[in-house]
C-alpha cells in the first residue's frame, strides 16, 4: 500500500523515525495548496499547523508519552468549531463568524495530538447531497472532477479520497458521512446516535445528526472514534458508553456472523452495475463465512419521506439563530423584522430557505399533525423494523448510494431527485442505528460503497464486517491516480 | 425568533395538500415527476406567508422556484399518509437518556471563549450587543 496515506501507516514511520509530524504535515499542507485547486476539498487551512506539529516532534524526541494521533492531519468539516477558525458551514450567513471555543470533538482531537490541518468544504448547513449548495463553490470528485463528491460532507470525503489528509470528519444527518465516502471511494462511519457528542457542531436536525470519521481503513475510522467517542456533559443525548472501539481488538472474521439483505434495498430503479457491485461483496463475505438471510424492512419505502419532514422541521428552528446580529452576515432594515428578514433572505442559500419554508410549513397550526406528527409515528415503525431485523441478524449489507457519483449540476435544480439521492442512508439516521460506507467496487472508474448497518452501539460489528472485507480485498488501496482504466 | 408578529396562524388552505392519486408505491420515486400530472403548486400569497413566518425575505422568481418545488416536496412526502399509525406512539426522543442531571451551579464561562463570543457581534456598545428596537412603534 505504497501511496496510501494512512494513520497507521504514518504511526509506524514515526515510531522508527523514518518521517516526522512536521514533514508529513507540510507536505500534507503543499499538496492541498497545488492540488486542491482542482477538487476544492477545503475552504481554509490551518496557520498554526506546522508548528504544532513542531511541538509533537519535539516532544516525541524528549521521549514523552503522546496521545495516540499525535502528529496526525485531520480536516475538519466547515459546520465543527475549531476556537479561532473562522467556521461558516458553508454558508455566507456565518461569513466571518470565528469559533469561540473548540467542539468537544476538535477539543478531544487536539488531547489526542492530533493537528487540524484545515476545514473542509460541505453543503450549507449540511443540506445537501453533492457538496455544490456551499456558498463557496462545490467540491469536485477527486476521481472524476466533473463528478460531484457526495455529500454534505463532500469536502472531507474528498479530502481523503484525494490523499491530502488520512483521515477527517464530517457529520451525518441522513448520509452526509456515508454517501461521500461512497462516492469517493472512502471508509466513512455514521457512529449511534448519541455516541459522539455534538457540542460544538453547528446543528442541522439534532435529533438526527451525528460527527463521524473519513479514512482509508476500517481501523483507522475506528480508532478515530475511538478518540471522539463518549458522555459529554455540554451534550445531553451523549451516552456512558460500556462498550468503547478498541481497533486493535477488531477481529478479521466474520465466519458465523448472520447478515441480512433487506430486500426493499434493491429497488428495480438503483443502476444495476451498481447494485452488481454490492451482491459481489455480500458474496465475498459469504465466502468468508457469513450467513446472508433476506430480511424485510417493510417501511423502508416511507423513510425519505419521513426523513424529508423531520429534518427540515427541525431545521427551520434551529436556524432560528442566525439573526445577523450575535454573529456573520448582517443586512440592516427599517425596523428588527425587516432587519431578520433581509439578513435572512440575503445571506441563506435557496435550498436553506426551501428547507426552513418546508419546516415552518409542517410545523405550523393545522398541518402539524398531518406532516410532522405523523412522521413522528413513521419513525417509530422505522425504528422497529430494525428492531425486528436485528432479531435475527447480526448486521444489515445493503448499498450506501443507489448511483455513482453524477455529474455536477445534474440534479442541481431538481430538490427531489437530489433527496433521493439519500434513500438508502436515512433510514439508519431514522432509527438511530450505527452505519458504515466501504468501498467495494467501481462503474465506469467511479467508487461503489458498500453500506453495513448494525444494532445501536455495535459499531464493533461494522468495525468487524468491514475490516474482513477490506482484508479480502483491494478497492480502498487503489487512488485517483491509479485508477484501473 | 426573537418577536413575533399579529399573524400567529398561516392564511393557508385548512388541511394537508394531498396529491390527487398516490400512484408512489413500491418505487421510492415520485411517479408524477416525469409526467407532470401530479404537482401540486402554491400560491403567490400562500409562499409569501410561509416566507414571513419563516423570517425570510424572498425575490420574485424565488416565490416562483418555491411555489413548484415545495409542492412537488409536500406531494412527495403526502405518501406518509399512506400508512395507518393509530396506535403507533411518537419517537420524539432518538437518544434513550432520561432525567440528565447536573449540580445546579454556575460555570463561569473562560475569558477568552467571552471575549471571542462577542467579537462576533456584528453591533456592540462594550461588550453589550447592540439591537434595533423590539417592540414597534418605538424608536430607541
Amino acid at each position: 500500500m505504497d501511496g496510501l496515506l494512512t494513520v497507521s501507516g504514518v504511526k509506524k514511520k514515526f515510531e522508527d523515525g523514518s518521517m516526522s509530524a512536521e514533514s508529513l504535515v507540510s507536505s500534507c499542507l503543499e499538496r492541498i495548496k497545488h492540488e486542491d485547486e482542482q477538487t476544492h476539498a477545503f475552504l481554509g487551512l490551518s496557520e498554526t499547523a506546522i508548528e504544532e506539529a513542531r511541538a509533537v516532534d519535539a516532544r516525541r524526541q524528549a521521549g514523552e508519552d503522546l496521545g495516540v494521533l499525535a502528529g496526525i492531519p485531520v480536516a475538519m468539516k466547515d459546520n465543527m468549531l475549531v476556537q479561532g477558525w473562522e467556521s461558516t458551514a458553508g454558508a455566507l450567513i456565518l461569513e466571518g463568524h470565528m469559533g469561540a471555543y473548540n467542539a468537544t470533538v476538535t477539543q478531544r482531537l487536539k488531547d489526542a495530538g492530533a493537528i487540524l490541518i484545515g476545514r473542509a468544504n460541505c453543503d450549507e448547513f449540511a443540506m445537501g447531497s453533492s457538496t455544490e449548495t456551499s456558498h463557496w463553490g462545490s467540491t469536485k470528485n477527486p476521481w472524476d472532477t466533473t463528478k460531484v463528491p457526495g455529500g454534505s460532507s463532500g469536502g472531507s470525503a474528498a479530502a481523503v479520497a484525494a490523499g491530502f489528509v488520512p483521515v477527517s470528519l464530517g457529520s451525518d444527518t441522513g448520509g452526509s458521512i456515508r454517501q461521500p465516502a461512497s462516492l469517493c471511494g472512502v471508509v466513512g462511519l455514521k457512529p449511534t446516535y448519541g455516541r459522539v457528542s455534538r457540542y460544538g457542531l453547528i446543528a442541522l436536525a439534532s435529533s438526527l445528526d451525528q460527527i463521524g470519521p473519513f479514512a482509508h481503513t476500517v481501523e483507522d475510522a475506528a480508532l478515530i472514534l475511538q478518540v471522539i467517542e463518549g458522555k459529554d456533559p455540554h451534550d445531553a443525548t451523549s451516552v456512558d458508553l460500556t462498550q468503547t472501539t478498541v481497533p486493535e481488538l477488531i477481529e478479521k472474521d466474520v465466519s458465523g456472523l448472520r447478515l441480512g439483505l433487506p430486500k426493499e434495498y434493491f429497488l428495480e430503479d438503483m443502476d444495476p452495475a451498481v447494485k452488481k457491485m454490492v451482491l459481489e461483496a455480500v458474496d465475498r463475505l459469504a465466502s468468508a463465512g457469513a450467513k446472508i438471510e433476506e430480511i424485510s424492512l417493510p417501511h423502508a419505502e416511507y423513510a425519505l419521506a419521513a426523513y424529508y419532514i423531520i429534518q427540515p422541521a427541525e431545521a427551520s428552528s434551529n436556524l432560528g439563530r442566525f439573526d445577523g446580529l450575535r454573529y456573520g452576515y448582517h443586512s440592516s432594515g427599517q425596523n428588527l423584522k425587516e432587519t431578520y428578514e433581509r439578513t435572512r433572505g440575503e445571506g441563506f442559500g435557496r435550498e436553506v430557505k426551501r428547507r426552513i419554508m418546508l419546516g415552518s410549513y409542517t410545523l405550523s397550526a393545522g398541518y402539524y399533525d398531518a406532516y410532522y406528527r405523523k412522521a413522528l409515528k413513521v419513525r417509530t415503525l422505522i425504528k422497529r423494523d430494525f428492531d425486528e431485523a436485528f432479531k435475527s441478524v447480526d448486521a444489515i449489507v445493503c448499498p450506501t448510494s443507489p448511483s455513482v457519483a453524477w455529474n455536477i449540476g445534474e440534479k442541481f435544480n431538481d430538490p427531489l431527485a437530489m433527496y433521493l439521492a439519500d434513500i438508502y442512508t436515512v433510514t439508519a439516521n431514522l432509527a438511530t442505528v450505527p452505519g458504515i460506507s466501504v468501498p467495494c467496487g467501481f462503474v465506469d472508474g467511479l467508487p461503489v460503497g458498500l453500506q453495513i448497518l448494525a444494532k445501536p452501539f455495535d459499531e464493533y460489528t461494522l468495525f468487524r464486517i468491514g475490516a474482513t472485507y477490506q482484508s479480502l480485498t483491494d478497492w480502498h488501496l487503489r487512488s485517483p491516480d491509479h485508477l484501473p482504466t | 425568533m426573537a418577536c413575533d408578529d399579529n399573524h400567529p396562524l398561516p392564511l393557508l388552505p385548512p388541511s394537508p395538500r394531498l396529491p390527487p392519486s398516490l400512484k408512489l408505491r413500491g418505487t421510492g420515486r415520485l411517479a408524477g415527476e416525469k409526467e407532470g400530472n401530479l404537482s401540486m403548486k402554491f400560491t403567490r400569497e400562500e409562499i409569501l406567508q410561509i416566507a414571513k413566518l419563516s423570517r425570510l425575505h424572498l425575490e420574485e422568481d424565488e416565490v416562483e422556484e418555491y411555489r413548484e418545488s415545495l409542492g412537488s416536496i409536500l406531494d412527495y412526502v403526502a405518501k406518509l399518509q399512506e400508512l395507518n399509525t393509530d396506535d403507533v406512539p411518537e419517537l420524539q426522543h432518538a437518544a434513550e437518556v432520561k432525567n440528565v442531571f447536573r449540580e445546579d451551579v454556575v460555570e463561569g464561562c473562560d475569558g477568552d471563549v467571552r471575549r471571542r463570543a462577542i467579537e462576533n457581534f456584528t453591533n456592540r456598545e462594550g461588550d453589550l450587543l447592540k439591537v434595533q428596537a423590539v417592540f414597534e412603534g418605538r424608536t430607541e
